[in-house]
């Protein structure tokens, strides 16, 4: 039975490697239930992947296009300054 | 290097039939408010946000002929707007930057006892403390996310390049082993020590500051 339980058991390295690789790659049924056993039991690991994937949500929000629902526009005033920086540039040519 | 680059080497050639159209003198009135609109979001400043749709626009014309036309205008430009945002919080922590970290290159085993014990638990200083906030919450803080593109750019560049392929481009993890030249295995062990590193880095840099 012992045995049986170091086997079934992650170490805190292996619980942190499944927790990284998740988001990458689909978890084996096995190592899914062995993660989910460890992080149970383990108040470090369990703060790890909770932090993994505030980590993993704010670099996909800022890539994201959330900011399409914004009213906010460019100042008229600097608008027609990037125009002119921009024509000047293509004329140069 | 935490560098975006505005292409990809993964995509095939185009066809020049299939080449997407492009005219710099449409771009500030096809797409100037929106990419305003994306600036401010993230630096959340006016003036900062207006320079760098400038910026985007200068260094997209000087690198016109650089862009091969296979993919639209607007994502060419996206993705030169995403580095100058990068760049921009690069700057701010700059000084940061230059005093660090020489651990992250190491080889597998002293790296990983950095943070484990030879039994594979925690070492106690390396433990993960409860930041006691939730994901929605954190994304309101607008400093966390400076902290993590410097946490960010203190790693490799190996994990910078997966993280573009994974985030910005969404390719496969097969994908990104083939783009890499490396096999799964070798991207585990990238992103098992990335992760680490850049929870350790935000924890102490953030958290404690």
């Amino acid at each position: 039975m012992k045995d049986l339980m170091y086997k079934i058991m992650l170490t805190c390295k292996q619980a942190t490697f499944y927790s990284s690789i998740k988001s990458f790659k689909k978890l084996s049924f096995v190592q899914s239930i062995q993660l989910k056993l460890h992080l149970m039991m383990c108040k470090s690991c369990h703060e790890f992947d909770h932090q993994n994937k505030i980590i993993d949500q704010s670099l996909t929000d800022f890539i994201k296009n959330d900011h399409l629902i914004s009213e906010e526009s460019l100042s008229e005033e600097k608008k027609s300054q990037i125009e002119s920086a921009v024509k000047q540039h293509i004329n140069k040519k | 290097m935490f560098a975006i680059q505005p292409q990809t080497a993964y995509l095939q050639p185009v066809a020049e039939n299939k080449k997407y159209a492009c005219d710099p003198s449409l771009w500030v009135d096809q797409f100037s408010d929106e990419f305003f609109r994306f600036a401010i979001y993230r630096v959340k400043n006016r003036e900062v946000a207006e320079d760098l749709v400038q910026e985007t626009f200068l260094s997209g014309l000087k690198s016109l002929s650089n862009f091969r036309r296979d993919c639209p205008e607007k994502s060419w430009l996206y993705n030169i707007l995403r580095n100058k945002i990068i760049d921009h919080f690069r700057k701010k922590t700059n000084h940061e930057i230059k005093q660090s970290s020489t651990v992250i290159e190491a080889d597998d085993d002293s790296f990983f006892s950095n943070f484990f014990n030879p039994g594979g638990q925690w070492n106690n200083e390396a433990s993960p403390e409860n930041w006691n906030i939730s994901a929605d919450k954190i994304l309101e803080r607008k400093e966390f996310m400076e902290f993590l593109i410097l946490c960010l750019s203190l790693l490799p560049e190996m994990w910078e390049k997966v993280f573009n392929l994974k985030t910005i481009e969404d390719l496969p993890s097969k994908d990104i082993c083939k783009e890499l030249n490396i096999t799964p295995s070798n991207l585990w062990t990238i992103i098992h020590r990335a992760k680490l590193q850049l929870r350790g880095c935000l924890e102490k840099r953030w958290l404690n500051k």
